[in-house]
């Protein structure tokens, strides 16, 4: 009887050997172990067994039963391998193809530079404070010490939009705005878009951007000034950027400084950028005059305080060796795309 | 201002390299913005004296001269010009030297005859006629016996040989605006000594008094006119010297008395005027007010319109100069003019400038005045000028002097404390120290107890405080000595908002989704307005125009960003760049009326979406539109078709943001892309970004739904005009409050659907967060929108 059982198990692996899809598998597997398959066919010679044997056959019907199972098992598991390598296979892709989209864009680069700069000014607690582009010409130029037929006027060549009203020549009105509405200690920096009547070429902008700072507190000096800017120099440029401060003059600041910091583009060896100098001027600052303080409504005898003011276009193209400030305001996606 | 380093020199003792002289006036605040060396370019070329002129033996049109050059016997060179003659000064270009131009010279054969060298005309010098008479003659240039000798450098007959430095002066020191400030300056940065020129003259006994009268009528616009009057005077050109002097300071001499009053105005700071004795009417000056449609034709033979606004000077019969700026034709020195009356004055300088710009003459004189003189350096300034005649030997000086003086010219005197100077700069310094600080700018400083008592040179116009005298003492003691402390820091107070945080989301946003900022100009012109097909009276022509704007089309303040954007698109498009995504953030100009007088127009900040169609549809800008909006207002924008005439008139929406309108955005009408030439496909979104209120995210976290969703599909036959949005809003809005999620995922036209209709499927996905759900209530629900979407929209179940 064992004999039977063993022919039928190795005619089932035969079958399987040479079965080779899932349908073949279907069929055999209800030749062998369906309802009315071989193996269940088996249980049926049970009635011709002699009782004691019968415990015996079935554990054996069983066991050939359990064989034949796992033989399937082992069959499907191996087809469903062979499959799936064959899909893996089938579906290998050209990774160097792209699909051409989603590709990142870019900020312009004025504004990279400037959340730079501002980032650097805020770590120190300067707060960012916004204000109208055209403005009074009250806090534009009066309130700054620059009275109407001064000559500092001659400075900046102001687009009029009324007698009292000009397109913003510098962003100190907001200094005076906020002076006006907020008591000391005042840690700010004004960023934005400024205007003057300059033809455009590859220097000069009608529109251009600037970013100015103010401290009013008490007991304010030009030695804080001087260690404030040149932090902020050297955590733009490197910390081994060197400054120099020389005398300048601005109407509302009294003492005033100009600022050149070394060079970026060749160290401070001279080069064309930097005229040869090693140095090229980066900003302009100064303690702010008692008159701006006392038309603002503070006792210059207690508060003391220093602005300072930075061409973002110039410290740009200086960043990035722009030599035409057309480019930034042109807006040629080959450009832009230099800044992602 | 250009200032000849030998003319700096009269007056200051420097003994220190040019080099270390420029760093030291860079840092005590006199920017020096060029330093002109001398010229390397010209070598070796001398003055000659023609002795002796022949014939060249085998050349018509050639000549051989001798010539004394100073060395040790003639030099023979042969030349072809015809102009030479025996005796003539003229430049040789000696047998190895250089020539301005860049020609090498060397001495040769012309025609067998011996050439050690060449003469020179004016064009082979690089020289111009204004440079020097008779330097555009065609043939060799001939100098005049005044301005050459033999032997002499040319480097030098034309100051070549001079060191010129150029300042930048700053707007408040007009004082340096002269040789005499900025050798002040030098002295004080030097630490050396400074001296002032002679001004002793001889003059008769007569007096200006008995030939002359002079009226001020408006003495708050002239608060000191003085004169001074020259007899015998005899027109020439100046010496060698003065004419140098001029030239290499930038001013082209005339003759004595016109070069005098040039050459006093760039040592003194002071311009000053003469006028021709024998043509002032009357003899009689009058500084007044210009009357309503006067005219003056001035010294440049241009005639100007005047008004009241104008100071002039007038003889009786009527104006003989523009105070200040130029003088008029009618006065002007000639050749034979025997008398001269010397002008120094001060103007107010607001008067002076405002002149200046409404005539268009912006002049070294004008220039001067506009930045402030103060009234003590007339009485300098006439006085060097008279001396200078006598110098010259130009003419006598007549005694006495007309001084018509309305100023008060008590000293100036400001005190101040060592305290407060230090508690500005951060420094501690003694009050001896800053008065020796002081003392080297000229400031006489008397220290009392703490207090310093300063008296300011009057020429110090820009010294008007405490602060000032602070500077002084700042940039004397050197900003670079000054320590670096961060002091004691303070933060603000108040609460401050932060502009940038909303700009920010959206750059962050659609940066990484493929976008590019760009940055325009805010300014536009009504052209831009007609381009995108604005109306006549549409309120977006009510715009800030600019009084003095650079060009038509940059008068007015923008008063919206489309013009601007559709100008980059065009360009890029232009150079073949055809795949855009561009965004802008800016500003538009809103004012509550035109003209605006004294009221601030409204600034409004605006995003600007740009694609064209190689960068998507849209659609895709549609969905960047949502996400951003999401960002910024944590609220997903509804879209309703509609907008400007702008836009395609079936590819249009506008955009709500809680209800209210934030914005549109469009496929661009192809019409207004012709006004563009863009042939392409673009799709654009404007929003405003004012009044969004920014999304603070404030998360708090929901339990997760455990029971499971029950999802149907439902799929409507609606008109074509019944938009998807419409459909969407009544199922959920019919969907009861187990409706989780609604979702187009089909749209369907078919010849069986019949004409002019669609199919819109949707897969609706209902949940509880309490149980599962039975069929029986997710049917009710179904059975409501099946419903409400028949009843409300006039769509029938797809079967």
């Amino acid at each position: 009887m064992t004999e039977s059982f063993d022919k039928i198990i190795a005619e089932i692996r035969e079958a399987l050997n040479i079965s080779e899809s899932e349908e073949a598998l279907r069929e055999l597997r209800a030749r062998y172990l369906g309802k009315k398959g071989t193996i269940s066919g088996l249980m049926k010679n049970m009635r011709d067994i002699p009782n004691e044997e019968k415990p015996k056959f079935g554990s054996l019907v069983n066991q050939l039963r359990q064989d034949a199972e796992d033989a399937f098992q082992k069959k499907s598991a191996e087809l469903r391998e062979k499959a799936l390598e064959q899909r893996l296979k089938r579906e290998k892709i050209d990774v160097t193809l792209d699909r051409n989209s989603d590709r990142l864009g870019a900020m312009h680069p004025l504004n990279q530079v400037y959340y730079e700069v501002r980032d650097i000014f805020r770590k120190m607690g300067f707060e960012v404070v916004d204000g109208p582009e055209i403005e009074l010409e009250k806090y534009n130029f009066e309130m700054l010490n620059i009275p109407k037929d001064h000559p500092a006027r001659d400075m900046q060549d102001t687009f009029y939009v009324s007698d009292q009203i000009v397109v913003r020549t510098q962003t100190s009105p907001v200094q005076v705005r906020t002076m006006l509405k907020h008591k000391p200690p005042i840690r700010i920096i004004s960023p934005g878009r400024v205007y003057r009547n300059d033809d455009v070429d590859a220097t000069h902008s009608p529109v251009f951007n600037q970013i100015e700072g103010l401290y009013i507190d008490k007991g304010v000096t030009f030695a804080d000034l001087k260690g404030v800017l040149n932090e902020f120099l050297r955590k733009l440029y490197g910390q081994a950027t060197v400054t120099k401060f020389r005398p300048g003059f601005f109407p509302f600041t009294e003492p005033s400084a100009e600022v050149d910091a070394t060079c970026t583009i060749c160290g401070g060896k001279g080069c064309p950028a930097c005229k040869g100098a090693g140095m090229i001027e980066v900003l302009g600052c100064g303690m702010v005059n008692p008159k701006v303080i006392e038309d603002c409504g503070l006792d210059p005898e207690v508060y003391s305080g220093y602005a300072f003011g930075l061409g973002l276009d110039r410290i740009t193209n200086i960043k990035y060796g722009i030599t035409d400030i057309r480019l930034l305001y042109e807006n040629d996606v080959r450009f832009l795309k230099q800044f992602i | 201002m250009k200032v000849p380093y030998r003319w700096l020199n009269d007056y200051v003792k420097i003994d220190r390299e040019l080099d270390e002289v420029v760093d030291a006036l860079i840092m005590t605040g006199n920017a020096v913005e060029n330093v002109f060396p001398p010229r390397e370019d010209a070598l070796n070329i001398r003055v000659g004296r023609i002795l002796k002129i022949e014939k060249h033996p085998d050349a018509d049109k050639l000549l051989v001269c001798q010539i004394d050059t100073g060395e040790d016997g003639p030099v023979q060179i042969v030349t072809g010009a015809d102009n030479v003659f025996e005796g003539a000064l003229v430049p040789v270009a000696l047998h190895n030297s250089h020539l301005p131009n860049g020609v090498h010279i060397k001495k040769g054969k012309l025609r067998g005859v011996e050439s050690n060298g060449m003469l020179c005309s004016g064009e082979e010098l690089c020289l111009k006629e204004s440079d020097y008479p008779g330097a555009e003659v065609y043939g060799i240039l001939i100098l005049k016996e005044e301005d050459a000798y033999v032997g002499e450098d040319i480097r030098e007959v034309f100051m070549w040989d001079d060191t010129v430095l150029e300042f930048e002066v700053g707007a408040n020191r007009s004082d340096c605006l002269s040789v005499l400030g900025t050798a002040r300056e030098t002295a004080a940065s030097l630490k050396t000594a400074f001296t002032l020129p002679s001004t002793e003259y001889l003059h008769d006994d007569d007096d200006i008094c008995n030939h002359y009268r002079v009226d001020v009528l408006d003495t708050d616009l002239c608060p000191r006119y003085m004169a001074r009057m020259i007899k015998n005077v005899k027109i020439e050109r100046s010496p060698k010297w003065m004419r140098q002097r001029l030239t290499a300071a930038g001013i082209r001499p005339i003759n004595n008395i016109v070069d005098i009053t040039n050459f006093v105005m760039l040592e003194y700071g002071q311009p000053m005027h003469a006028f021709d004795g024998r043509r002032i009417a009357g003899d009689h000056i009058i500084v007044r007010r210009a009357e309503e449609g006067e005219t003056i034709r001035t010294l440049d033979g241009k005639d100007h319109p005047l008004s009241s606004n104008n100071l002039l000077i007038c003889d009786e019969s009527g104006p003989i100069g523009i105070a200040g700026v130029m003088g008029g034709e009618n006065s002007e020195i000639e050749e034979d003019t025997d008398t001269v009356v010397f002008e120094a004055a001060k103007f107010s300088y607001g008067n002076i400038r405002k002149t200046s710009r409404e005539l268009g003459m912006a002049t070294e004189s004008s220039m001067r005045f506009s930045k402030g003189l103060d009234a003590t350096i007339c009485e300098q300034a006439i006085n060097r000028a008279c001396e200078l005649v006598c110098e010259l030997g130009a003419g006598e000086v007549v005694g006495g002097t007309i001084d018509i003086l309305s100023e008060d010219l008590s000293p100036k005197k400001i005190e101040t404390t060592a305290a407060y100077i230090n508690g500005r700069l951060g420094t501690e310094l003694s009050a001896e120290e800053m008065a020796s600080c002081l003392e080297r700018v000229f400031i006489r400083t008397e220290i009392r107890d703490d207090t310093l008592v300063c008296e300011i040179p009057r020429y110090r116009i820009d010294m008007e405080g405490k602060a000032d005298i602070s500077e002084e003492v700042a940039r004397i003691y050197g900003y670079n000595n000054i320590p670096e402390t961060l002091g004691n820091v303070h933060f603000m107070t108040d609460e401050m908002p932060d502009p940038d945080k909303m700009k920010s989301q959206i750059r962050d946003y659609l940066t990484l989704h493929g976008y590019f900022e760009c940055v325009t100009y805010s300014f536009m012109g009504m052209q831009d307005l007609d381009r995108i097909g604005i109306d006549e009276d549409h309120p977006l022509r009510k715009a800030v125009r600019i009084i003095n704007p650079l060009g038509d089309d940059r008068a007015f303040m923008r008063t919206t960003m489309l013009p601007s954007m559709l100008d980059t698109v065009a360009l890029n498009l232009n150079r073949k760049n055809d795949e855009l995504s561009l965004f802008e953030i800016g500003r538009t100009f809103m004012p509550e009326t035109v003209p605006v007088t004294d009221t601030l127009p409204v600034e409004h900040n605006v995003l600007i979406l740009a694609k064209s169609e190689k960068a998507g549809d849209f659609y895709s800008l549609k969905n960047d539109v949502e996400n951003v909006l999401f960002a910024i207002s944590g609220e997903f924008p509804r879209f309703a078709s509609g907008g400007a005439a702008c836009w395609h008139p079936g590819r249009k929406a506008v955009i709500y943001i809680g209800g209210r309108p934030v914005g549109e955005m469009g496929e661009l009408h192809p019409k207004i892309a012709g006004n563009y030439d863009i042939q392409k496909r673009i799709t654009l979104a404007l929003i405003e970004l004012d009044g969004m209120e920014v999304y603070e995210r404030n998360f708090k976290y929901a339990p997760i739904a455990r029971f499971p969703a029950v999802e149907r599909d439902i799929a409507v036959i609606v008109g074509e005009d019944t938009e998807a949005g419409s459909v969407k809003d009544c199922i959920e809005g019919n969907g009861g409050k187990y409706l989780e999620s609604c979702e187009l995922f089909d749209v369907f036209r078919s010849e069986s659907l019949g004409e002019g209709k669609k199919s819109l499927a949707f897969s609706l996905k209902f949940r509880s967060p309490s149980e599962t759900l039975t069929d029986a209530i997710v049917q009710e629900r179904m059975d409501n929108i099946i419903r409400k979407l028949s009843e409300d929209l006039g769509a029938e179940l797809r079967s």
